[in-house]
């Protein structure tokens, strides 16, 4: 990952892993100070992205190995998996969907996304903002499969 | 008295068997506890784990496999559950180079069958096939609580899918390990199986229950930290309680799968993978003295 990582130990990971935990909304208090400790104790080194993305969903821990050759982008690379596309809708709801969307550079990369998370949208779509909407109905049907699933 | 520990999950290949035995291991050996696996799969791999095909077949031949202690011992018949039981087994030895108190009640590939007979013993008593179910599980219930006095943790690896014995050991367990794989229908069947551990008809039903209130833990398996498996790991994090630890996709582990007939240290039999073994034994233990303080 080159230059987009950074090493963290001691204070420094300590302060990540705290506000990575915080950052979560659907970890209860108790839990996080007990992962909080789990991570201090058995966690000497880590290598994060750097600078740190936005908060919570598409902040992420990557092991001191770190992804396989085969799927650690390069530095300058579009990661489409950096985050759930599920976990986003279920946490921030449509508007926060459509607005981290709206962050992704090119309909290229929506598209990336949308193939990476099996989400379906129609190749004939050429419009960025149809494909946003294409990628929330994709996102809000593969929700309601489990659902049905589990019921 | 024993804590009980289930492993389970509906979908198979998660990992149950390797699971149930790295606990045991760990629980014996890093632990010192008296350490108990019940084999409640038909596939019988935590039994081939422990004792290898030979020791397997002993306990077949004998008449001392699972199967034959649930139909011995059905009518509540003064059979001592002991006389069942496998000593001393496992590939792995203590610090002091002794085999640690690890004992087994073997598998059986008759499981499924016997749970009928089970059934069909019981309908004489009732017609109506939910209160035959109730009691088959209820004594099977029952069963597998008379070793809770001779050992400190008992494991049951249960099978995939439903029957009468998986269903009493969810509802005998004081934990339940879910392993899962970080895949698409992985996530379907840990919403399933969570489901069943609960009591809970739907999802929403589920969410009621506080995440830490809840019977149930994750375990994901064969991790490869991949952005993909992460998302996975995620999404299901939001409906259900997920441990901290995980374990790698690892040729140490997938080693341990093989009996070898001679001791070792744990941490040579899961080589590179222990220090994941380890943090897991250390998370569940802790979680353990907190559900039975509970």
């Amino acid at each position: 990952m080159g230059k987009a990582t950074k090493e963290l130990s001691g204070k420094s990971k300590e302060k990540y892993f705290r506000e990575l935990l915080r950052a979560h909304g659907g970890i209860e208090p108790g839990e996080a100070k007990r992962l909080e400790r789990v991570l201090f104790d058995e966690v000497r080194h880590i290598r994060v992205r750097w600078p740190v993305p936005e908060r919570g969903k598409g902040a992420r821990v990557v092991g001191a190995a770190g992804p396989s050759a085969a799927e650690a982008p390069a530095a300058s690379a579009f990661d489409p998996n950096a985050f759930s596309l599920v976990v986003v809708l279920r946490t921030d709801g449509r508007e926060g969907l459509l607005a981290k969307l709206g962050q992704i550079g090119s309909a290229e990369h929506l598209r990336a996304i949308a193939k990476a998370q099996h989400v379906a949208v129609d190749p004939a779509l050429t419009d960025r903002a149809a494909i946003e909407a294409a990628i929330l109905a994709g996102t809000e049907r593969r929700i309601a499969n489990r659902q049905a699933a589990a019921s | 008295m024993a804590a009980f520990i289930a492993v389970a999950n509906r979908k198979g290949g998660v990992g149950k068997s390797t699971i149930s035995v790295l606990l045991a291991h760990a629980f014996a050996v890093w632990g010192g506890k008296r350490v108990l696996v019940l084999d409640l799969d038909s596939q019988c791999n935590a039994s081939y784990i422990l004792q290898g095909g030979e020791g397997w077949l002993a306990a077949k031949k004998a008449h001392t496999t699972i199967a034959d202690y649930f139909l011995d011992t059905f009518d509540e018949a003064a059979a001592p559950p002991r006389d069942y039981l496998v000593h001393n087994v496992g590939d792995v030895r203590t610090a002091r180079n002794t085999r640690p108190a690890l004992s087994l009640l073997p598998g059986s590939l008759l499981l499924e069958d016997v749970q009928g007979e089970l059934y069909v013993k019981e309908a004489r008593q009732s017609k109506d096939p939910d209160v035959v179910g109730q009691r088959v599980r209820g004594r099977l219930e029952r069963m597998l609580r008379r070793f809770e006095l001779s050992y400190d943790i008992v494991i049951l690896d249960c099978a995939p899918g439903l029957s009468f014995a998986a269903l009493a050991a969810l509802k005998t367990a004081d934990l339940v390990v879910v392993p899962f794989r970080p895949d698409y229908v992985s996530q379907l069947a840990v919403d399933r199986v969570a489901l069943l551990i609960e009591g809970k008809r739907t999802g929403a039903d589920l969410a009621e229950v506080p995440m830490g209130a809840r019977r149930y833990v994750c375990l994901p398996n064969a991790m490869r930290d991949s952005g993909r498996e992460r998302n996975i790991m995620e999404e299901i994090a939001l409906d259900h309680p997920m441990l901290a630890s995980s374990l790698p996709q690892s040729p140490a582990i997938a080693d341990a799968f093989d009996f070898r007939d001679d001791l070792r240290a744990i941490e040579e039999k899961y080589g590179d993978a222990t220090p994941a073994v380890r943090a897991l034994y250390d998370e569940i233990a802790s979680k353990l003295v907190l559900k039975l303080a509970a």
